[in-house]
């Protein structure tokens, strides 16, 4: 055993230095501890799954679901009706005005603030004869006639003419003008493009000439059938006659449609400049805010028209 | 070594002894046991009733079942269809859809609820009526709300009169001030608790 200068160790000494009272303070120290640990990670827990923020977030979200469905409500009440773009838009962006207000009567009682605007609506036209005995004049009995104006995209146009009525021309089909000589039934786009429709004895024509003087290009069908212009087919079978068509942009007329009887079906992008054609609201955009004092919430939303009524 | 220590030793066994107890009580009292628990004031608990909530209303706006009962309103007594004399029901579980569904998801849960709707008056104010209220809801209630439009060609179910034919007499939720055919916009709120 070391020695210390002038301390001399006493004999057989067992002072343990209080180890006992110190031992119960620092098993008191940890049970203190423990607790305290234990009282923060409740305490964590009960903050983390307070409602207060996550609820701010559902509410914007159960608000905006809202809006998107008063929208589409609003929608298929304009589809059903036969009102003008100009009437559709106006319905429409007084309907959702007069939404909006109310609900924001409701949010500001809670001390939220919440909006819907009307940013946008894309319109399309609908144009169709389904009385497969009628001939293609208009309503007024017109022969000559313009189907849409501008259109800005086309989606669907077909058609389907009965043979029997189409005029034969006996084989005098040479170009644009001799066939506009005759009277014969056609389909034009922006006034140059022309599709003429005719027989030639049995035979079914369909014939796209750009100029007067123009052959242009022909495919046939000893039955006729449907003719799509989108799709540039004739009874089913590819037509290359039809594959050149200005879909977008167009004017789209009749020429001579007391010369055909059938039926045709038109579905545009864009305004009805034409009465005869149906606007129907293909979408609506909508600007949705909600404000409350932890959350400011903004979405512009595109709302579809649904199935038609 | 010197006997007088032992006594020394023994009262330091004692006030160790006393230390630990008393740490030992003091852990335990300032431990939080209440939410741990599934009380009434568990936050856990209180989700799940504000979830519900939410779901219910959802669900009734979608099957129809709630505008069915705001319209389910009587003229002539202007209180809605077999409601107490007070003029509104005080179960949750009364006879329509939307009643029984309430009946379903909370009494059965051993909860109950008020219902209460809002709308905006002629005097441009924003009133509320009571629809179902079954007592005061205590400290630790849940209240959700949801949004319903009422249409011009939507029908009062006791008479099958259009709501555009109504006048402010005779429909709590009446309205002219709309162009469009949207008649009112109300808001339906319902407050959930256990019992």
């Amino acid at each position: 055993m070391a020695r210390l200068m002038g301390v001399e160790p006493r004999a057989g000494s067992t002072d343990r230095g209080q180890l006992l009272l110190l031992t119960a303070v620092g098993i008191a120290s940890l049970l203190v501890v423990l607790a305290l640990l234990l009282n923060t990670v409740i305490f964590t827990e009960n903050v983390a799954t307070r409602q207060s923020s996550t609820t701010d977030v559902g509410d914007a979200l159960g608000f905006q679901h809202a809006a998107v469905q008063e929208t589409r409500a609003a929608i298929a009440t304009e589809n059903s009706g036969t009102g003008t773009a100009a009437d559709m838009k106006t319905n429409v962006t007084s309907h959702l005005g007069n939404w909006s207000a109310l609900a924001a009567e409701y949010a500001a009682l809670d001390a939220r603030h919440t909006s819907v605007r009307v940013a946008s609506i894309t319109y399309s036209a609908n144009a169709s004869q389904t009385d497969a005995t009628s001939d293609l004049s208009n309503s007024t009995g017109a022969p000559d006639w313009t189907l849409v104006e501008g259109a800005d995209a086309i989606r669907t146009f077909t058609m389907t003419v009965t043979p029997s009525s189409l005029i034969d021309v006996n084989g005098n089909d040479a170009n644009q003008s001799v066939l506009d000589a005759q009277g014969v039934f056609a389909v034009t786009f922006d006034g140059t493009t022309k599709v003429h429709i005719y027989r030639n004895g049995s035979v079914v024509t369909v014939r796209k000439t750009t100029g007067p003087t123009d052959a242009g290009t022909v495919c046939h069908d000893p039955n006729g059938g449907v003719i799509d212009f989108v799709s540039m087919t004739f009874n089913g079978t590819q037509c290359p006659a039809l594959d050149v068509l200005p879909l977008s942009n167009s004017t789209i007329a009749i020429e001579n449609g007391d010369a055909a009887v059938g039926t045709y079906s038109l579905l545009v992008d864009g305004n009805a400049a034409d009465p005869m054609v149906t606007s129907r609201i293909t979408n609506v955009t909508i600007d949705v805010s909600y404000a409350s004092k932890g959350l400011t919430y903004g979405k512009t939303v595109t709302v579809p028209a649904g199935a038609s009524p | 070594m010197s006997d007088d220590r032992g006594q020394v030793f023994t009262l330091e066994a004692f006030v160790a002894a006393l230390v630990v107890l008393a740490a030992v009580v003091f852990a335990l009292q300032i431990t939080s046991a209440t939410p741990l628990s599934a009380s009434a004031s568990s936050q856990h608990v209180e989700n799940q009733e504000a979830a519900l909530a939410s779901s219910l209303l959802e669900t009734a706006i979608a099957n129809g079942s709630l505008e069915t009962t705001l319209l389910h309103w009587n003229e002539q007594n202007a209180s809605f269809e077999g409601a107490s004399p007070k003029g509104y029901y005080q179960t949750c579980s009364f006879d329509t859809t939307f009643g029984r569904m309430l009946a379903r998801t909370f009494e059965d849960r051993g909860m109950t609820c008020n219902v209460n709707v809002r709308y905006v008056g002629g005097d441009a104010q924003v009133h509320t009526l009571r629809v179902v209220h079954v007592g005061e809801p205590t400290d630790t209630a849940v209240r959700r709300t949801i949004l319903v439009s009422l249409y011009d060609d939507d029908r009062l179910t006791p008479s099958n009169r259009r709501l555009s034919n109504t006048t402010a007499s005779s429909f709590y939720a009446y309205s002219d001030a709309s162009p469009s055919d949207l008649h009112q916009v109300v808001q339906v709120e319902v407050v959930v608790w256990r019992v």
